[in-house]
C-alpha cells in the first residue's frame, strides 16, 4: 500500500526528492577484484573515525571538564557538530585554532596560550588535551608544552589556583587507529594521571562503559544499585549529555553530572574495573589491574540475556552480591518477550553494522532472537573480532557462514548486501541509512552515531530492560516491513 | 550603553555596540584568526570546501587525509553523500601518501566507472607531509582522460571554513567550468552562485525566475554536474546569491568570460522584489513591477495571521558569514527587533551592510565564542535566536527558542518562503515548551524566597501578564514579596511617554519613573531600551525583561536576584 499524497506538505511521492546522489548515474557491476576492501587501497564511505572523537567523548564525561583540541578548528568542530546532532546537547570543546603559522613553527604558542584563555575565560576544573594528526605530523612536544603553560598559569591566577586545574595529556593521532582507541586511550590517561594512589580500599566497583549512550549507562547504574553495589562509571556522560531543560539555568550553563574527579582520583582503591566494551576502556583497566592490582574485567558487551548474565555474574563473584530477585524478575520479562515474538524474530536474515564490542553483543543477542546474521561489520579492525565472534555463533550452534568483515568499510558490506538472495532487517548506525533504503530493508537504529532519529540516545540496549528495547524495536521494524499495511496483521 | 558581553582583551574590537562610539568605523574586526581556547563556532577550511562542493554530482569526492575527515565530510548540510578517501595511516605519514593518492583515484574512477570526474580534498595531515598532490592529480587525469581536481583545503588554511570556500571554487572553476567548450551566450540563462537548494529554496527560485523566462545552467552548487558547470561559461548573467560563497566565482568569470553579475538575495519579500526588479531590468522585462507587487501583497496576506505574534520580539542573528545584512532586512520587515547580528567569518562588506539595519544599542559582533552568546542570551533575553546547529542547545538550555538557518524544514527563499518563515517562527515563538519550562511551572515547593520584604514594580496593563515595555508602561503594579507571602500593595501611575530614547522627552519621562518606583529592587516589563537600562544600572534597580505571567514573573525575579547577588558576592 502506498499513500499517494503527504497530507501536509501535498507533494506527491513521486516528486519527492531521493537524497541520496549517487556517484555514478545508475548501478554498475564493480570490478570484483576490488570490492573487498582488502584487496584495494581506496575506503569508500568508511565505517569507523578518528581517535580525537573518542577522547573528546571521554573528556566530556568528567565533571567540570572541556576538551582542548590541539589541531585545527574542523577538529573541534566537526566534532561538535557531531556531538550536537546525536545528543541534542550543547557540547563545549575548546580549539587551539591552528593555522598556517603553526603548521610552520608548531603548536606551542596555540596550546599555551589556548590553555590560559581557556581558564580565564571557560574556568574548567579539568582539561583534556586532544592531540590530532596535525600536530601529532608537526612533532609538538606537548608534555613539555604543557608544564611552560601550567607554569604561566600559576603566574597569572596564581599557584593554587593553577594547581587545582587537573590537565591530563591524550595522545590521540588521528592516522591511526580508531575513535575507539581514543576512548581507550583517554581511559587510560586520566587514570594513570588522576588514580595515583592505592590507600583504603573502597569497596566499589569502577564501570568504564565506552561509546556508550547515557540510557546504557543509566541502565548500568540501575544494575549495581539493584545488585547493592556502589560504582564509579568513568566517563559518565549520562547527566552532561542528557541534561534536563530547567530555566532560569544557573549561569554561565555548567552541564550537570559527570565523573568528579575525586571519584577519578578513587579509582585504584576499587575492587575490579569492567572495561564493558573492550576495544574502548581496557587500557585504563588493564593500567589499574598491573599497576595496583585491581582486577580487570574485560567485556563482553551486556547486550541480551547471556551478555547481561555474564556481567551480572562477574559483578556477584567480585562483590560477594547475590543477583537480586528484583533483576531475575527483569531477565525474567525479557525472557518472556522473547518468547512471545520468537515466531516473529526466528530465521530472519539480519546484517550488523557498527564498532566491533556493538556489533558482538548485538549478534549474540540476534541469535538469541533466533535472527540469521548474513553480514557482521565491525567498522575499526580488531585482533579479536573475528575469533570472539565464531566463539559466539559457535556458542549459539549457528552453522551458517556469514561474511565477517574486520575492519573494511561500509562500500564492501553494502556490495555484499546487495547480491545476497534475502535479506530482512539491518541493524547498525546512521551511516547504514543509505544502505537500508538501497537495499529496501528496515534498519534498526543501534550504536554510534544515530543522529537521523530522535531519542536513540537516551534508551539504554545494555542490560535485560536495554534488551526488551532492542527486541521491541526489531520485532517493530520486522512487522512493519513484512505486514506494511497494518489492517492485515493484528497481534 | 553597556557591553552586553564580557570581552576579553585579545577579542576587543570584535565587538561592537551600535552607536556606543567604539571609534573607528563602529565595524567589528574580522577576518582574523579565532583566538586560541576558546570554544570557537567556526570550523575549517575542509568543511568551507565540502559546504562547497559536496553537493556536485557525477564527480568523485576524494579525501586524501585521515579517516576521520572522510568520516566527518559524509554528511553536509543534513543530506548524506557517499566519499571515497585515501585514509592516511602512520606510514604513509612517514614514507609520503602520494603513491597511495595515485591508486585511489584508479581504484576509485573503476569502482563507479559513470563518474565524470574526480575532486581531491587535501585535509591537515596531507598538507603538513608536504604533498605534491596536483602533481598526482595531473599524472591521473592524463591517465584516466578525466579532470581530477585538487581541492586545496588544509583545515589549518586560512580563518575558517570561508577559506575552503575559495579553494573550492577555485578548483571549480579550474577545471570544471574553464575546461567547458566555448560558445555563443545561451539567451535568458543564469547560472546561480552561492544557493545550495537547503529544503527546496531553489525550485522557489527557479519558479520565480521562469516567470521572467530566465533558465538555470547551475547553481553552485545547489545544482552542479560536470555537465552544467561545463555550459556554465555561456551564461548571460551570473547571480550572485551567498556573497561569500559566490563573489569569488563571479568575478573570475566575469574576467575570464566576461559574464556580468548581480548580487541579490531571495529571502523576504522587499529582497525578493528586489532582486526580480533588478533581474528585469537586466533582461529588459515589461510589467515585472507589477506582477512581483501583486506577489508580494499577497505573501504579506498570507503571512498576516503569524504577524501578530512575531511583532515586536526580539531577534538576535548568529550566521556563517555573508546572509548576515539580507537576513536582518527580512526580520525586521516580520516587525522583530533586531538585538543582535553577528557572524562567524564575515568580512567588513558583510559587516557593514548589517551594520547599517541595526538600531543603537543592538551588538554586532564577529565570530563569536561559545559563552560570549550565552552571556548574551542571559542579559539581553532574545525572544528568538537563529544560527546553526552548534549554537541551538546552548539555547535551549538557557530558555531561549531557536531558530536554525539555513533552515531544517520548508523553503525560505521567495514569496512563498517568507510565509514558511513567519509561520515557523510564529509557532517556535509561541510553543507551550517555553511555557511549560518556566519554573513557575514546576510544583509549588521551589517556589523561591527572598529573605526580607521588598518591592517589585511590574509594567502590566491587566494585571494578568507582564506586557508592557517600560518606556511605555502608563503605570507599575507594585508588588511586595515577603517570605512566601506575595501581595499587590498599590497601583502608580506613570505620564506614559517615551517609547525611543531618542525623543526629546525620553530622558525626563526616565527619570520621572526612576523616581516613581525609587524604593524598588526591580522592575519587571516586557522590554527596556538601553537609556532605561543606564539609568537603572546607575540607581541599583534591576530590570527584568519577560513576558510570562504575573505570578511565574516574580519567581523569576526573585530568582534573578538571588543570582545577581551571589555574583557580586564572588
Amino acid at each position: 500500500m502506498r499513500l499517494n499524497e503527504i497530507p501536509v506538505e501535498g507533494i506527491p511521492y513521486d516528486q519527492l526528492k531521493i537524497e541520496k546522489i549517487p556517484c555514478a548515474p545508475a548501478y554498475a557491476e564493480r570490478a570484483p577484484e576490488l570490492v573487498s576492501a582488502g584487496s584495494r587501497t581506496v575506503v569508500v564511505n568508511p565505517n569507523r573515525t578518528c581517535m580525537p572523537l573518542g577522547a573528546m567523548w571521554a573528556v566530556l564525561g568528567v565533571h567540570g571538564a572541556i576538551p582542548f583540541v590541539q589541531g585545527a578548528q574542523g577538529c573541534a568542530t566537526y566534532v561538535r557538530y557531531t556531538f550536537c546532532r546525536v545528543f541534542k546537547e550543547p557540547a563545549t570543546i575548546a580549539t587551539a585554532s591552528f593555522h598556517e603559522d603553526a603548521a610552520v613553527f608548531g603548536g606551542r604558542r596555540n596550546l599555551v596560550e589556548g590553555l590560559r584563555n581557556l581558564v580565564v575565560r571557560y574556568h574548567p576544573e579539568v582539561i583534556g588535551v586532544v592531540t590530532t594528526c596535525s600536530s601529532e605530523i608537526i612533532g609538538d612536544d606537548m608534555v613539555s608544552f604543557i608544564k611552560l603553560a601550567r607554569a604561566q598559569l600559576r603566574q597569572e591566577i596564581g599557584p593554587e589556583q593553577a594547581d587545582r586545574i587537573e590537565i591530563v595529556l591524550v595522545n590521540t593521532p588521528s592516522f591511526a587507529g580508531s575513535h575507539l582507541e581514543g576512548y581507550d586511550r583517554a581511559s587510560r590517561a586520566f587514570v594513570e594521571n588522576m588514580a595515583t594512589v592505592r590507600d583504603k580500599p573502597n569497596g566499589k566497583v569502577n564501570i568504564i562503559p565506552g561509546l556508550l549512550y547515557p540510557g546504557d549507562i543509566r541502565e548500568i547504574k540501575h544494575l549495581l544499585r539493584h545488585m547493592g553495589v556502589e560504582g564509579i562509571v568513568l566517563f559518565d556522560i549520562s547527566d552532561p549529555l542528557d541534561a534536563p531543560l530547567r530555566p532560569p539555568q544557573k549561569f554561565p550553563y555548567e552541564p550537570p553530572g559527570g565523573t568528579p574527579a575525586e571519584q577519578i582520583r578513587d579509582m585504584a582503591n576499587s575492587l575490579a574495573t569492567f572495561a564493558l566494551l573492550p576495544h574502548a576502556g581496557q587500557a585504563g583497566a588493564r593500567y589499574l589491574e598491573r599497576k595496583y592490582g585491581v582486577r580487570a574485567v574485560v567485556g563482553p558487551p551486556p547486550v541480551g540475556v547471556q551478555g547481561t548474565d555474564q556481567f551480572l555474574r562477574t559483578l556477584s563473584a567480585v562483590t560477594g552480591q547475590p543477583v537480586p530477585e528484583s533483576l531475575l524478575d527483569e531477565r525474567g520479562r525479557l525472557i518472556d518477550s522473547l518468547a512471545d515474538t520468537f515466531h516473529h524474530t526466528m530465521m530472519k536474515k539480519v546484517a550488523v553494522m557498527g564498532d566491533p564490542d556493538v556489533v558482538l553483543g548485538v549478534t549474540r543477542f540476534a541469535l538469541e532472537m533466533g535472527l540469521e546474521p548474513v553480514a557482521l561489520a565491525g567498522g575499526t579492525a580488531s585482533k579479536t573480532f573475528t575469533r570472539d565472534m565464531s566463539v559466539i555463533l559457535k556458542e549459539a550452534g549457528f552453522t551458517g557462514d556469514p561474511l565477517l568483515l574486520n575492519g573494511g568499510d561500509l562500500f564492501e558490506f553494502e556490495e555484499y548486501l546487495k547480491k545476497l538472495p534475502r535479506l530482512d532487517l539491518i541493524i547498525g548506525n546512521s551511516k547504514a541509512v543509505d544502505i537500508a533504503k538501497e537495499l529496501q530493508v528496515p534498519l534498526v537504529r543501534t550504536g554510534f552515531p544515530v543522529y537521523d532519529r530522535f531519542g536513540y540516545q537516551k534508551r539504554a540496549v545494555v542490560g535485560y530492560r536495554g534488551g526488551e528495547i532492542l527486541l521491541t524495536e526489531i520485532v517493530n521494524s520486522i512487522l512493519g516491513y513484512q505486514y506494511p499495511d497494518d489492517r492485515t496483521h493484528q497481534l | 550603553m553597556e557591553m552586553p558581553v564580557e570581552v576579553m582583551p585579545e577579542r576587543a574590537g570584535h565587538l561592537m555596540v551600535k552607536g556606543a562610539g567604539c571609534g573607528g568605523d563602529g565595524l567589528p574586526r574580522c577576518e582574523q584568526a579565532t583566538l586560541p581556547g576558546v570554544v570557537s563556532q567556526r570550523a575549517c577550511a575542509l568543511y568551507g570546501a565540502r559546504w562547497m562542493l559536496a553537493a556536485v554530482k557525477d564527480v568523485l569526492h576524494l579525501m586524501h587525509g585521515p579517516v576521520g575527515c572522510a568520516w566527518n565530510a559524509v554528511t553536509v548540510r543534513r543530506k548524506s553523500y557517499p566519499v571515497a578517501a585515501t585514509c592516511l595511516e602512520e606510514q604513509d605519514i612517514i614514507f609520503g601518501g602520494g603513491e597511495k593518492l595515485r591508486r585511489c583515484i584508479g581504484e576509485a574512477v573503476r569502482l563507479h566507472p559513470g563518474a565524470k570526474g574526480v575532486l581531491v580534498y587535501v585535509t591537515c595531515a596531507a598538507g603538513l607531509i608536504g604533498e605534491d598532490v596536483e602533481a598526482v592529480c595531473g599524472e591521473a587525469s592524463a591517465e584516466l582522460k578525466l579532470p581530477v581536481a585538487p581541492v586545496l583545503c588544509p583545515g589549518f588554511c586560512g580563518v575558517g571554513q570561508g577559506d575552503g570556500h575559495d579553494a573550492a571554487a577555485a578548483a571549480l572553476l579550474e577545471y570544471f567550468i574553464d575546461r567547458g567548450e566555448p560558445g555563443p551566450v545561451l539567451a535568458n540563462s543564469v547560472n546561480i552562485l552561492g544557493e545550495f537548494d537547503i529544503r527546496g529554496d531553489l525550485q522557489e527560485i527557479e519558479k520565480l525566475l521562469g516567470r521572467l523566462g530566465l533558465k538555470i545552467i547551475c547553481a553552485v552548487s545547489g545544482r552542479a554536474s560536470v555537465e552544467n558547470l561545463s555550459r556554465a561559461r555561456r551564461a548571460a548573467l551570473n547571480i550572485v546569491h551567498c556573497r561569500r560563497t559566490g563573489r569569488m566565482m563571479a568575478e573570475a568569470m566575469e574576467k575570464r568570460y566576461g559574464i556580468p553579475q548581480l548580487k541579490v538575495s531571495f529571502f523576504g519579500l522587499a529582497e525578493t522584489a528586489a532582486a526580480l526588479q533588478a533581474l528585469g531590468r537586466f533582461f529588459h522585462r515589461d510589467g515585472v513591477e507589477k506582477w512581483v507587487r501583486e506577489e508580494a501583497t499577497a505573501a504579506r496576506q498570507k503571512a498576516a495571521p503569524y504577524l501578530k505574534s512575531l511583532a515586536g520580539k526580539r531577534v538576535a542573528l548568529f550566521f556563517g558569514a555573508s546572509r548576515m545584512g539580507s537576513m536582518a532586512r527580512v526580520f525586521q520587515e516580520l516587525g522583530m527587533e533586531l538585538i543582535m547580528n553577528g557572524s562567524q567569518f564575515g568580512c567588513r562588506e558583510d559587516y557593514r551592510e548589517a551594520g547599517r539595519r541595526l538600531k543603537r544599542g543592538a551588538l554586532l559582533v564577529d565570530d563569536a565564542h561559545e559563552l560570549e552568546l550565552a552571556e548574551f542570551l542571559r542579559r539581553r533575553r532574545p525572544h528568538l535566536l537563529v544560527g546553526g546547529t552548534r549554537e541551538k542547545f546552548m539555547a535551549h538550555k538557557l530558555g531561549v527558542p531557536f531558530l536554525v538557518f539555513p533552515q531544517e524544514t520548508s523553503p525560505y527563499a521567495g514569496f512563498d518562503g517568507l510565509v514558511h518563515l513567519a509561520r515557523e517562527m510564529a509557532a517556535l515563538l509561541d510553543a507551550p515548551v517555553w511555557r511549560l519550562a518556566r519554573p513557575s511551572g514546576e510544583s509549588p515547593a521551589v517556589r523561591p524566597v527572598w529573605p526580607e520584604e521588598i518591592k517589585v514594580a511590574v509594567a502590566s496593563r491587566e494585571g494578568m501578564y507582564v506586557d508592557q515595555h517600560f518606556g511605555r508602561a502608563g503605570k507599575f503594579l507594585i508588588f511586595t514579596l515577603n517570605g512566601r507571602k506575595v501581595r499587590q500593595i498599590e497601583v502608580r501611575e506613570s505620564n506614559g511617554g517615551a517609547a525611543d530614547c531618542r525623543e526629546k522627552t525620553a530622558k525626563a519621562s526616565m527619570e520621572q519613573k526612576m523616581a516613581l518606583l525609587a524604593d524598588c529592587r526591580a522592575v519587571v516589563c516586557l522590554a527596556a531600551g538601553h537609556c532605561a537600562r543606564e539609568l537603572a544600572a546607575g540607581k541599583g534597580l534591576l530590570i527584568m525583561e519577560t513576558d510570562a505571567a504575573v505570578p511565574g514573573a516574580l519567581d523569576d525575579c526573585v530568582r534573578m536576584l538571588a543570582s545577581e547577588e551571589v555574583a557580586e558576592n564572588e
